[in-house]
């Protein structure tokens, strides 16, 4: 290999390396078969985490939302921009969730749509900026390459754990995000089983600093919260 | 040598009502309250007076004597009408809860209102004050002489409907006397061995005493200040206690007793007066931002950090332009108040060029200052500094309705258990106490929730009533498993009762809803979604 590409390699590694930016801590996903297949056992705080959901009722914002919480253990607010008014906030708070903390930006009083959307791209980034938020949540409908750029840049100087749950059909778009999920609900062949557990996939899309699995299959207890993988070592079917 | 003003309220309460409520001024008032005898007169009208009720009588005696006057006043109308003269008919009894908390309140209005006749001025120690006293030590060579000053601070009284009894001495106790014991014909400005002399004269109740001391002094036959004097210091400390003598050397100017001073409320307003009309809107922008600045000083300076922001431009030939800031904490800060305030500015159209602008700090509290400390981890909270920026800048856009807090309620009925309370609610008391636990599991309830619930087309149930499957987003989905029902029947106080079995369903393709059978229309609704 000549000596400018093998430079030009290098170089290209380090700047892909996660653990370069300013605030690269790792920060649990809240699922801990999730932590074992990423780089850093978790997400990077100053990063954007893209989740994206397999179809209502797939438990997507749940993820997100847990990751959230870990998020902000150590300190920060948790900002939802939620311009939809769809977030139910005593389900948060049942899953752990400090409402005494949380700040929930809802839809402002727009009559365009367009008008809407803008305003909360702009909550979005400003709650992104904020030194002192620990995570945002947010469901961006549809993401201009810019603006999502400008996200990320904002994250990367901030800190801030960014959470973008989008719908699966966001695959095919070119995404800014470190990381990149897609969570689907595990289906019931036979009869269905007596054990109170919600089984979902989670197939990693995009990672930077790669992943060790593709895909994790987990078990979430209904009583406790508690989630385990599928099979041992988080490997999925 | 000092002087000093009491303007003494007669009858304070019931002077206090009739400037409230001037309708009230022809007819005969009581004021009562309750005591160990139940309610019982605590003031009255001169009106009333006049008809035979005083302080201290039972509400029902009171009652019973202006209603034997208005039934002998009534005959008399009736006999004048009979012989065709006319008379006036006898005026209503108007009977008042006697409410201490608005007398104050008036008093202290007062107070800040004699600001005009001297620069400190304070209200008698008192838990009920009627008489607000004047440092005019300064004050009189600007107006004249005493006489000039009591003239006019008397007719300032008159013109608003008060009645007043005016006193000057050298000493606080001194004029407080003067003013509730000095004949009413003697108003002129005491010389200062003459007001001495009068003290003297004067009854032991003018020395401030309480009622219980007075009563057995009298009963020991004395009965004026000055007899006092003549006694034994030392008896009347070891018989009284230390606060008759201290009295006493108050009123004679032997102790110094300090005016409490009443603030005004501080008012931070700035305004800029345009020489012609500016029709350019960045030089309005310019001056605009001047204004914050010069606001954001005078607020640092004392300080206090604006609540609420409050701007109105005036325009030639159209009507003022205003706009309302609100914060989430408060704040001094330049930069964060411009900011906030430009957002609202880029808005704006002004409909003509601007002739004056004016910005005003409306609400304001003391600025809240912590040490930092060395790991600013535990100040990364909702209470920080740069998320009270955060919140005053996105309720700035987006209106404060836009950026709430989410409290917990305990309400069965899914919709209403959680209220938004919006962060930036100045004054109305937003975002208070601790947040409430929510009793459910982490699965219970769905993070989505679908506000008003949807109505489900086509829901086939089992036997025992729980759904098999039903049809959403133009997909059908057979339920693999659910759990319920969750019977919730809640709100028939509120006249929209709702009677609702709840399931939580598991499709064959392992999504979760939330659906529920509504037991008064009789159909399935779809409430949430676990997303």
């Amino acid at each position: 290999m000549h000596p400018k590409i093998r430079e030009l390699d290098t170089l290209l590694r380090q700047v892909e390396r996660p653990e370069n930016g300013p605030h690269r801590t790792p920060v649990s996903t809240g699922c801990g078969p999730l932590d074992v297949v990423l780089p850093g056992r978790g997400f990077w705080r100053g990063s954007l985490v893209e989740w994206l959901g397999n179809g209502p009722g797939c438990g997507v914002g749940m993820l997100a939302l847990w990751a959230a919480r870990e998020a902000c253990r150590e300190g920060g607010a948790l900002v939802v921009v939620d311009p939809q008014d769809h977030f139910y906030p005593p389900a948060a708070a049942a899953g752990g969730v400090d409402l005494a903390n949380t700040i929930v930006v809802r839809g402002a009083r727009c009559r365009q749509v367009q008008e809407a959307a803008r305003q909360s791209e702009w909550a979005l980034d400003q709650a992104l900026r904020c030194p002192h938020v620990a995570a945002v949540i947010a469901w961006p409908q549809r993401l201009d390459s810019r603006v999502f750029r400008r996200w990320q840049l904002a994250v990367e100087a901030s800190g801030c754990l960014g959470l973008l749950i989008r719908s699966a059909e966001a695959k095919r778009e070119a995404s800014w995000a470190d990381v990149r999920l897609l969570v689907s609900p595990e289906r019931t062949i036979g009869p269905a089983p007596r054990a109170m557990k919600w089984r979902l996939q989670v197939e990693v899309l995009r990672c930077r600093g790669g992943v060790q699995q593709r895909t994790v299959g987990l078990e979430i207890d209904e009583r406790t919260g508690d989630i385990h993988a599928t099979h041992p070592g988080g490997l999925a079917t | 040598m000092p002087r000093i003003l009491a303007v003494w309220l007669p009858n304070w309460p019931i002077q206090r009502l009739l400037y409230d409520k001037p309708a009230l001024r022809r007819r005969p008032v009581i004021l009562q309250h309750r005591t160990r005898r139940g309610l019982c007169v605590l003031a009255c009208s001169h009106a009333a007076r006049r008809q035979g009720v005083q302080a201290g009588l039972p509400i029902a005696e009171a009652t019973a004597v202006m209603l034997a006057v208005d039934s002998r006043a009534g005959r008399e109308a009736l006999r004048s009408a009979v012989a065709g003269q006319s008379a006036g008919q006898p005026a209503e009894l108007h009977v008042e809860t006697h409410d201490l908390r608005k007398d104050q309140a008036a008093i202290r209005k007062l107070a800040i209102w004699c600001h005009r006749f001297s620069p400190l001025v304070g209200l008698e120690e008192s838990p009920a004050p009627d008489t607000l006293l004047l440092n005019v030590t300064g004050v009189i060579p600007l107006v004249g002489d005493e006489g000039t000053l009591l003239e006019q601070v008397m007719r300032s009284f008159r013109q608003h409907g008060l009645e007043v009894r005016l006193g000057v001495a050298e000493t606080v106790g001194a004029a407080w006397a003067l003013a509730h014991f000095q004949p009413a014909g003697e108003l002129d400005a005491n010389e200062p061995c003459r007001s001495e002399t009068r003290l003297r004269q004067l009854p032991l109740a003018a020395l401030r005493l309480p009622a219980e001391m007075v009563d057995i002094l009298m009963r020991l036959g004395l009965c004026q200040v000055g007899q006092l004097l003549e006694l034994p210091r030392v008896e009347l400390e070891s018989r009284f206690g230390p606060q008759l003598l201290r009295r006493l050397d108050q009123a004679f100017g032997k102790v110094a007793e300090l005016i409490q001073p009443v603030q005004p409320p501080l008012d931070f307003m700035v305004e800029w007066l345009f020489e012609y009309p500016m029709p350019q809107r960045r030089a309005v922008e310019q001056v605009l931002r001047r204004l914050v600045e010069q606001l954001c000083f005078a607020l640092a300076d004392q300080g206090r950090g604006a609540l609420r922001l409050r701007g109105r431009i005036r325009c030639q030939d159209a009507d003022p332009v205003t706009w309302e800031v609100g914060l989430f904490r408060p704040s001094a800060d330049q930069e964060h108040l411009w900011r906030l305030v430009e957002t609202h500015f880029d808005r704006l159209p002004l409909p003509g060029p601007a002739t004056s602008v004016v910005v005003r700090a409306t609400q304001h509290e003391r600025l809240r200052t912590r040490q930092r400390e060395l790991f600013d981890q535990q100040q990364r909270n909702i209470d920080s500094p740069q998320i009270a920026n955060l919140i005053d800048c996105l309720a700035s856009q987006l209106g404060a309705a836009a950026v709430v807090q989410c409290l917990p309620r305990h309400d069965a009925q899914p919709e209403r258990a959680f209220r938004n309370v919006p962060l930036v609610d100045a004054g109305k008391g937003g975002r208070k106490g601790p947040v409430s636990e929510v009793a459910c599991g982490p699965l219970d309830r769905p993070l989505q929730l679908v506000h008003p619930p949807l109505l489900l087309d086509t829901v086939s149930a089992a036997s025992d009533g729980s759904p098999v499957s039903f049809h959403y987003l133009g997909g059908r989905h057979d339920v693999a498993r659910h759990w319920g029902p969750e019977r919730i029947e809640t709100g028939w106080w509120r006249q929209r009762g709702v009677r609702r079995d709840y399931y939580r369903v598991e499709t064959r393709e392992g999504r979760r809803f939330w659906l529920f059978y509504c037991l008064q229309e009789r159909r399935w609704h779809l409430h949430g979604v676990f997303q």
